[in-house]
């Protein structure tokens, strides 16, 4: 059979937007069918399952598959509905939830997300019954990474990511985005002495941490890493005086109240300072070529989005009307999240071809660093259950204790604000991979076991779930496994300190075994 | 009064005496201080210092020439336009070096000095053993256990002063170890004085090749401390501290930053949350149990003659560690 190519993409098309805002409530939906191979197949999920078809990038019978069957159920889901809107019912949600097309992400019961569970579980329970080792472990899918950047790219056409390489420094990531030809957005010397070795070139590094320590700009100075961002004067005769050859971005504050984690309140510079630091910029001599943001991580809310890329104008502006040199780059910053990516991308668009529109800025550079949206759906950790306490002396709840948490894989929830979900891996000498009703954060009907979940510490902060409850009553040696625990986690398993945190990683590659 | 209240008046009084002896009571650093321009002092030493003979010091291998004496560091704006740290050479502040005239009553306060830095930072790790080894059932007032903790602390440093068998080479390695852990004395103590951050609140540091061990004060809302000025500025204190650990005269790789538990949980979480953006790494606590089963820590304690002495006890559960890369 020939493989069919087609695509729609109805987003598109700005003109449904009247502001930025307006494209809230709507989830990236990619799914796969088990019998075909279907990739980067998104349905755009509007309120009350509502949801458009936009994209089919390839289809094609699997080698050796039998009859040739129709896309996922022909009742439901058909090619002939392509870029059409359709009811996406609950019927069809739990379909695709069991045929393991799709899985419900932690936060959002409506949201899908494209994994290769069977490659998942199979790792995870392969790893299980293969070794009577009790350290957590990951599974990354280096396959999902690859869609990803599919999906950036068919959404993002004028931005070249760098990626935040601090979100997970794991080197088999960084080389797979180094072959896709990302950039890397480094907040270390560390971080940079890391990229290099792997046969980047320093073209390719973005130097962006907003605390720069002289120390840290001789180090760029001598490995050849140019582009740098900067924020206030004092880093610019720092600048100046140790890497006065560096291709600076200046940049600026935003409004990033519904970010996981804001950053403006510390880093950026607010507008009514970009024409003194232009004018240091003059004075020095310094070669400024773009302006960056960033939004926060993990931002919700588009309208900071499209006030950020306004306000870069302005900067724009500024640096032609004081006589500086012409700009030719827009660092967009990060905070792209995997379930809301396509809302943010269409504001991204939306906002560059309002003031940044093709036909005039076809020499511009679009740069973005994201981080999370690469590597949180990639990674799953699996933990064991190394103790458990009844508090109150009776059923009634439990301290569950893990041998992973703040202090190790889990830093996230410090650091990131993230929520990361438990669920059973294994209890009672069986597998519970994936079983939509293993646990809750509210109190359902059949769940029954009240816990709260903790590292091994002893430690007040170590506590990763409050609150919670499981379908089982857990045991010493049971597993517990976080789904999509890949961004801000295994950074403190880095190199350097006294207490490295030795995490075991299994890599698949769904893409690889699917091609 | 418990040990940790104890302790408080403790560091508290000699914190007051360094700030006399070493800011206040001379002239040159009150006018540094008083200017906008100042932005932080450092005074830092190494322990070899703590020997008054000179002659003892060669005799004991240290030599002369690769030794730094302490030294006053400024954080001021430099000619190259930014914020920087350089050693203040001025006559009434330059230290003692040449002990040889030196008078003997400013001798004698100078090592006054190094002990309270030495024991302030120290004291900061004490604990009362009860407090992770409930089985201890020895009962020691603080008083008792500051008394020990005073003695145990002039031994260890002693112990690395003294060792007359060492020879140049191995003082050279001991002076280029490099130690992640709190728990070790260093080679070299120091104060930082940041008033627009921390107010009147030294920050006490110890230091070997490597890593830069900063204590913060206590900052809570209901203190002196000018709370919002450093959770306004976080970055600007941390770069200053940056700065000062990858000096040129420091020439570390690492800033390790405790903060005291009883600080503002905001202050704790806006650091937190930071963290990743500025490349630092949470650090965990040491497992106290663990060390204490260490054979070389267990014969430590076992060692003693004095039964008192398996009161004391160090660790670092009243501190949440970040370690940043410099």
């Amino acid at each position: 059979m020939t493989p069919e190519l087609s695509v729609v993409n109805t987003l598109n098309n700005s003109s449904r937007f009247a502001s930025p805002c307006c494209a809230a409530h709507s989830a990236l939906l990619p799914v796969r069918d088990e019998n075909f191979q279907i990739k980067n197949l998104f349905i755009y999920k509007q309120p009350s399952h509502r949801c458009q078809i936009l994209q089919i990038s390839k289809v094609s019978p699997k080698p050796h598959s039998c009859a040739p069957p129709p896309i996922m159920t022909s009742d439901t889901l058909t090619m002939s509905k392509l870029g059409q809107e359709q009811l996406l019912t609950e019927t069809l949600l739990n379909h695709l939830i069991s045929k393991d097309i799709a899985t419900p992400l932690p936060h959002d019961s409506n949201a899908l997300t494209l994994q290769s569970h069977k490659m998942i579980e199979s790792a995870l329970t392969s790893r299980l019954s293969s070794t009577e080792s009790e350290d957590s472990f990951f599974v990354c899918d280096l396959g999902e990474i690859k869609r990803l950047y599919q999906s950036w790219r068919i959404h993002l056409p004028r931005v070249k990511p760098f990626y935040a390489v601090k979100c997970n420094p794991n080197q088999e990531i960084l080389k797979t985005l180094r072959d896709l030809g990302l950039g890397f957005d480094c907040a270390s010397r560390s971080e940079i002495d890391t990229v290099l070795s792997l046969d980047v070139s320093p073209e390719r590094i973005l130097y962006a941490n907003p605390c720069k320590a002289s120390s840290f700009i001789k180090h760029a100075s001598e490995v050849g890493v140019l582009k740098s961002t900067f924020d206030n004067s004092d880093e610019l005769y720092k600048i100046k005086r140790f890497h006065p050859n560096s291709e600076l971005f200046i940049r600026i504050a935003t409004d990033d109240e519904s970010a996981q984690c804001r950053l403006s309140t510390k880093y950026g510079c607010h507008l009514d300072q970009v024409d003194s630091l232009l004018q240091t910029v003059k004075e020095l001599e310094l070669n400024l070529v773009g302006v960056a943001f960033h939004v926060g991580s993990g931002a919700s809310d588009y309208n900071s989005l499209y006030k950020a890329i306004r306000d870069s104008k302005y900067v724009f502006n500024r640096v032609e009307e004081m006589g500086l040199p012409s700009l030719k780059v827009l660092d967009v910053g990060g905070g792209f999240q995997y379930h809301s990516f396509v809302q943010a991308a269409e504001v991204v668009n939306y906002s560059l071809q309002e003031f940044f529109p093709r036909e005039a800025f076809s020499e511009l550079q679009v740069i973005a660093e994201p981080g999370r949206y690469f590597v949180s759906t990639a990674l799953t950790l699996a933990t064991n259950v190394i103790a458990k306490r009844r508090p109150n002396n009776d059923n009634t709840s439990s301290m569950i204790y893990v041998n992973d948490g703040v202090y190790g894989n889990l830093n996230c929830i410090l650091f990131d604000h993230q929520v990361p979900t438990p669920k059973i891996l294994f209890h009672s000498n069986s597998y519970h991979y994936n079983s939509a009703t293993s646990s809750d954060h509210c109190i359902p009907d059949k769940i029954e076991n009240k816990i709260s979940m903790w590292g091994p510490t002893c430690d007040g902060l170590d506590c990763i779930k409050n609150n919670y409850y499981l379908k089982y009553d857990l045991d010493v040696g049971d597993w517990i496994y976080f789904p999509n625990l890949g961004a801000y986690t295994s950074t403190a398993a880095t190199q350097f300190n006294g207490f490295q945190q030795f995490s075991d990683f299994i890599y698949i590659d769904s893409e690889a075994a699917y091609n | 009064m418990d040990i940790e209240n104890y302790k408080s008046d403790y560091i508290n009084k000699k914190e007051s005496r360094l700030i006399n002896s070493l800011l206040i009571s001379n002239e040159y650093l009150k006018e540094i201080i008083a200017s906008s321009d100042i932005k932080g002092i450092s005074y830092n030493f190494p322990i070899q210092n703590l020997i008054k003979n000179k002659n003892k010091r060669l005799h004991n291998g240290y030599g002369l020439d690769n030794i730094d004496d302490d030294q006053f560091f400024i954080y001021s704006l430099n000619t190259s336009g930014f914020l920087d740290w350089h050693a203040d050479m001025h006559d009434d502040i330059t230290p003692h070096n040449d002990r040889s005239v030196t008078d003997s009553t400013e001798l004698d306060q100078h090592i006054q000095n190094y002990w309270d830095i030495i024991q302030n930072t120290e004291c900061q790790f004490l604990s009362n053993s009860q407090h992770f080894n409930p089985e201890n059932t020895i009962n020691v007032s603080p008083q008792k256990i500051m008394k020990l903790f005073q003695r145990d602390t002039v031994s260890k440093i002693g112990s690395l002063l003294n060792n007359k068998k060492l020879d140049l080479q191995t003082i050279k390695g001991l002076l280029n170890y490099s130690s992640t852990s709190w728990k070790n004395p260093c080679f070299n103590y120091s104060i930082i004085y940041l008033p627009e951050y921390f107010n009147d609140s030294l920050l006490y540091a110890k230091y070997d090749s490597t890593y830069n061990h900063v204590i913060l004060p206590i900052i809570s809302n209901d203190k002196q401390i000018a709370f919002n000025s450093i959770i306004n500025n976080l970055k600007n204190w941390l770069l200053c501290l940056l700065e000062l650990t990858s000096s040129s005269n420091y020439n570390l790789k690492f800033l390790r930053l405790y903060i005291n538990r009883n600080s503002d949980k905001y202050l704790i979480m806006t650091l937190l949350r930071n963290i990743n953006w500025i490349n630092g790494k949470l650090i965990p606590n040491e497992n106290n149990l663990n060390w204490l089963s260490s054979p070389e820590n267990s014969n430590n304690i076992h060692n003693n003659t004095n039964n008192n002495d398996n009161a004391l006890a160090y660790n670092d559960e009243n501190f949440i560690i970040l370690e940043f890369e410099c």
